[in-house]
């Protein structure tokens, strides 16, 4: 049952979030993009760290998601960065991977849970991409 | 966790404000107005206005109100930039469009993640209460 109710909380924290960025930040489809693959990405670790070790996610999902805005610290200072590094797109993802986590916490390995949440992760990414690129 | 959203929201928004130059004392030449184009020309270009020795990163508004070679002036926290250049003329600032809709956007977001993380506690309170 907890796939269930984490699986939900996931989905609608992903709805409620990505539908309050294109209503009030719709002219600017590229925060939405950093949000979706920050969460999409943080996501995806997450996921990963349930299937390799099985571990309940608590303070160790804190560190995934610290070394998840890291590593989105790096790529929007080198490769993502085109004109500057803008602190705006580094909030927006960052806050996208502290969703992905909070929604996460407390989670043990549910295989169903596991599928769901890296199923999502490539597909979150890829929208992201998408509305921050296209 | 919480902390971390909310001071990422704050960031939002004070990065989105802080374009506006609203919050800042500005005090000199304009030295240069540079457009840097990014993913989508026209849309998320950055604005670059050099005032004497310093680079800040502006709105298009107010890059597009400077120009090369002004004297200006501003204290902080006001909503008005002085043209010393040309004596009673002065630029009226207002917050971006990024920042009014970080304003609805951001308490979206904390909330989302406030509600999330207390289903989160409660789910964990209540399985330790079964185990105990």
């Amino acid at each position: 049952m907890m796939h269930k109710r984490v699986g939900l909380n996931l989905l609608l924290a992903i709805l409620a979030t990505g539908l309050a960025y294109l209503l009030f930040l719709g002219h600017r489809t590229d925060y939405l993009g950093h949000y979706l693959a920050g969460l999409g990405a943080t996501l995806g670790l997450l996921a990963l760290f349930l299937l390799v070790t099985g571990r309940e996610l608590g303070w160790n999902a804190l560190a995934i998601t610290l070394v998840a805005i890291g590593l989105g610290f790096i790529t929007e200072s080198s490769i993502f960065r085109l004109a500057l590094f803008d602190p705006v797109d580094f909030c927006n993802q960052s806050l996208g991977a502290c969703v992905a986590c909070s929604c996460m916490l407390g989670t043990r390995r549910d295989r169903r849970l596991i599928v769901l949440a890296g199923g999502l992760s490539p597909i979150l990414v890829i929208v992201g991409f998408l509305f921050a690129f296209a | 966790m919480a902390l971390i959203v909310l001071a990422l929201c704050a960031g939002n928004l004070w990065f989105t404000l802080a374009r506006s130059t609203i919050p800042f004392e500005l005090n000199g030449k304009v030295e240069s107005v540079d457009v840097l184009t990014e993913k989508h020309p026209g849309l998320d270009d950055v604005y670059l206005v050099r005032i004497g020795d310093r680079e800040i990163q502006v709105d298009e508004a107010v890059a597009r109100s400077l120009r090369v070679g002004d004297h200006i002036r501003k204290d902080s926290w006001t909503w008005e930039i002085l043209n010393l250049s040309d004596v009673g003329t002065s630029i009226r600032l207002t917050p971006s469009k990024d920042f009014w809709g970080m304003g609805r956007t951001m308490p979206v977001v904390l909330i989302a993640a406030s509600l999330v993380l207390f289903t989160g506690r409660k789910r964990r309170t209540d399985r330790a209460e079964i185990i105990g």
